[in-house]
């Protein structure tokens, strides 16, 4: 994206990861536009955070024997040539290719034409890692056997000097026991920008002081802009307790009268009963009963039963009773439609062997 | 002979007017004018600009900057010392100058080669990154050890005196080294003193510290238990200032007896220039002693 | 419709290469984001009216005495401090892909490579016993 060092900068920049994500989309796809096919990457390259950065994610590494699946060259297996970072795909020994037009000031050399065939990348979804089991014969002999996993699974961490950090066992799945290694990465040369290891490993720093670090004082200070907005993490003041306690405004202590009252409401508030006792309840109840069955108005005494408290056992009863006769009645009926039609095929049997069968 | 008039000039024109009648002298020949060239400009072999450029050459080739090596991790920083840190911050700054540069170049002749440099370039930022991640940490966490000193530093104190005072011999150099390590390490009191050091109240916590752990050492082994307690700082940096052996204490102990008759009492205000005064005077005193070395020998 | 858009439209490799879009100077083809080139790039110092003053950043150092003499301040000039054994650095800006990557294990820490107490505990081993030791598994795990 970037086109000279400028663009990193923060005032010059047209530093795409600053944008918000449907600017940076738009962005994107204008750029894509614009540049030539030759340039530019069939698949959309993946936002950072998405990016491949464990051999987990990636499951296969270069130098790796992969069975494809999908595509022109299905069933057959190649090398895996490179990973393409920007795109979590992968480069492959044998793999389809696409026509492109290149200008002719970004010729490589040795090119005659504008046209060249380019590899298309895969993904690793698309490839299956090929690794070798021994396989005993009956008769006793060993043979190598080259076998595709389906589905891996990552369990357990070693060492490994070659790629100078811990990875992690590469399992069949369902065959856990089935370890297909890691290829073994082609030897760097160490090239002018870099450290030897033993430099780099070399322990140049103890903490020696509680007062004081190597560093000249004040540096953390000249290290951060001064004029931040927003605290750093790691600088936050709290508020003790006792400062709190220091800020907030004292209370009024009560007056003797005040604390009396506060007493005497206490009394009340303990005094008075929270639930209304038996004879309360019976003599309500007497009173709501007596009420109710005084009633003389037909309406008011049909509303009344009709929000008694067992008036909805009684309607559930009698909706049931209902349903019981209506029961009743489909039974004898079905019952005299039996008989009816055995009745019917007797006298039509009997007619049929008088008449003989009518042919329409 | 023709004589060459000078043109274009007006002084020389107002000079030709004149009854002098300058002119240019005849014995001067003109010669063919200098191209300007590049190969006609010397420059110094030292020059500071140099910097910019890798050996001397006007761009490196993409060939030449590929890399395979990575950014320095925050881990491997750790170990680094100040010193290290800060020569390596201007290495890749210095690295980065040459790039940018360099890029700048292949930039300007629409060249897309200039991406490799920034991918260089990239890398060596983010150790630069790192190396910033890492001094800020070490300043956090000797911010954070002070204040976990202050809750549990009188404890640790504590111990380390009960370990001393138990200690039947402690004029071995085991023990010699690991006071001059504790008040370095605690207390931010280098073994050597120099112009450079300023009293602070640490300072003065540590010289509290180191003198009353000598004296209630030695005290009842010289028999002088007869001053009691170390009545103000004057007192305590005699003890302090002497070596940590019976010896040592002993000569303290006449000192003070001297200090006690001029009937002097120094109160806790004037405690840091006393004792700023106490070691710009030995200061002085050791210079003196060494020009006077010199001038003997 | 411009020409161009119809052209788009077409994704043959001629009309990619001859888009009828902008040219250098010298007649080759230029293969850009945008025709029209962005507007709104921050002023260079030619730019402006006559009360913009953008200046280069490095002035301000000093001042014209009486006769016309600029007189630099040096408490005002900008310094970078190099150390002293900037030659004598082996370090270089990247670490040969070789090394291992190393980790570092805080347990027991809450605070990991900030925390008060591991750097306490480190002081206290150095008092102890004159050095700190930092030791590392077979699994470049090494002590925080």
């Amino acid at each position: 994206m970037s086109n000279s060092l400028r663009n990193l900068s923060k005032r010059y920049g047209a530093n795409l990861e600053r944008f918000p994500f449907f600017l940076r989309k738009m962005f994107d796809q204008m750029s894509r536009e614009a540049q030539l096919p030759a340039l530019s990457s069939e698949v959309a390259e993946v936002p950072m955070k998405k990016r491949f950065n464990k051999p987990e994610q990636w499951k296969v590494e270069v130098g790796d024997r992969v069975l494809m699946t999908k595509g022109k060259y299905r069933g057959h297996v190649t090398k895996v040539l490179a990973l393409h970072r920007p795109t979590n795909r992968l480069f492959l020994e044998l793999a389809e290719t696409k026509k492109m037009v290149v200008p002719k000031q970004f010729w490589q050399p040795g090119q005659s034409t504008h046209v060249i065939d380019y590899p298309r990348t895969v993904h690793p979804d698309d490839v299956k890692v090929v690794g070798t089991a021994i396989e005993r014969a009956e008769d006793g002999t060993e043979r190598e056997k080259d076998i595709a996993a389906d589905q891996l699974v990552f369990k357990g961490e070693y060492w490994d000097a070659d790629y100078g950090k811990m990875m992690p066992y590469r399992r069949v799945r369902f065959h856990e026991n089935i370890i297909i290694p890691w290829p073994r990465p082609e030897p760097e040369e160490e090239c002018s920008f870099s450290t030897p290891i033993e430099a780099a490993e070399e322990r140049t720093y103890l903490p020696k002081c509680l007062v004081r670090t190597d560093a000249p004082e004040g540096i953390v200070e000249s290290l951060r802009d001064p004029l931040i907005k927003r605290r750093y993490k790691w600088d936050k003041q709290y508020i003790t307790r006792s400062e709190a306690k220091k800020l907030r405004q004292p209370e009024m202590p009560f007056s003797d009268v005040k604390k009396a009252m506060f007493a005497e409401r206490a009394q009340i508030r303990a005094n008075t009963p929270t639930e209304p006792s038996t004879e309360t309840i019976e003599l309500v109840g007497k009173l709501v009963a007596d009420r109710l069955n005084s009633v003389t108005d037909p309406n008011f005494a049909a509303y009344v039963n009709s929000v008694a408290p067992d008036a909805r056992a009684k309607k559930i009863e009698a909706r049931e009773k209902a349903k019981m006769i209506h029961d009743e009645k489909i039974r004898e009926a079905q019952e005299r439609n039996k008989i009816r039609r055995r009745t019917e095929a007797k006298y039509k049997s009997r007619s049929q062997k008088r008449n003989g069968n009518v042919v329409f | 002979m023709f004589k060459q008039l000078a043109k274009f000039s007006t002084s020389a024109r107002s000079l030709a007017r004149s009854r002098k009648q300058y002119r240019i002298s005849p014995h001067i020949k003109l010669r063919p004018p200098i191209v300007p060239s590049i190969d006609n400009i010397e420059i110094k072999e030292d020059h500071a600009l140099w910097q910019f450029f890798e050996d001397k050459s006007f761009v490196r080739t993409p060939e030449q900057i590929t890399f395979t090596g990575r950014a320095w991790t925050v881990q491997e920083l750790r170990r680094k010392s100040f010193e290290d840190l800060h020569s390596l911050w201007y290495v890749c700054l210095k690295e980065r100058n040459k790039l940018y540069r360099e890029s700048h170049v292949y930039d300007q002749i629409e060249s897309l080669r200039s991406q490799e440099f920034e991918g260089l370039s990239e890398q060596i930022r983010q150790t630069m990154i790192h190396i910033r991640q890492v001094i800020t940490e070490r300043e956090m966490a000797v911010r954070n050890a002070q204040a976990e000193f202050e809750v549990i530093g009188d404890e640790y104190l504590d111990e380390f005196k009960d370990n001393y005072l138990k200690e039947e011999n402690v004029e071995t150099d085991e023990w010699y080294n690991k006071l001059e390590r504790l008040q370095y390490a605690i207390f931010g009191i280098p073994d050597v003193l120099d112009t450079s050091l300023i009293v602070d109240v640490k300072f003065l916590e540590g010289v509290r510290y180191i003198g009353q752990l000598k004296y209630e050492k030695f005290a009842s082994s010289i028999g002088r238990e007869d001053i009691g307690k170390l009545r103000d700082i004057a007192e305590i940096y005699t003890v302090f200032e002497e070596s940590a052996t019976a010896d040592g204490v002993k000569e303290a102990c006449q000192k003070i007896d001297e200090y006690r008759e001029s009937e002097l009492v120094i109160p806790g205000s004037k405690e840091i220039q006393v004792v700023q005064g106490f070691i710009d005077d030995k200061i002085k005193q050791a210079e003196s002693d060494l020009t006077e070395e010199e001038i003997k020998e | 419709m411009k020409a161009s858009q119809i052209l788009a439209f077409k994704q043959t490799a001629e009309t990619f290469l001859t888009r009828p879009w902008k040219t250098y100077r010298d007649g080759t083809l230029f293969y850009g984001q945008s025709k029209s080139g962005n507007k709104r790039l921050p002023l260079s110092t030619k730019q402006g009216n006559k009360n913009f003053y953008k200046g280069t950043r490095s002035s301000g150092i000093g001042r014209l005495n009486k006769f016309g003499k600029y007189k630099i301040d040096y408490n005002r000039v900008r310094t970078f401090v190099v150390p002293e054994t900037l030659d004598e650095c082996v370090l270089k800006p990247l670490v040969s892909s070789k090394a291992p990557i190393p980790k570092n294990s805080f347990k027991g820490y809450d605070l990991g490579a900030v925390d008060g107490r591991l750097y306490l505990d480190k002081i206290k081993e150095f008092i102890e016993t004159g050095k700190t030791e930092f030791p590392r598994s077979e699994t470049y795990v090494e002590r925080g």
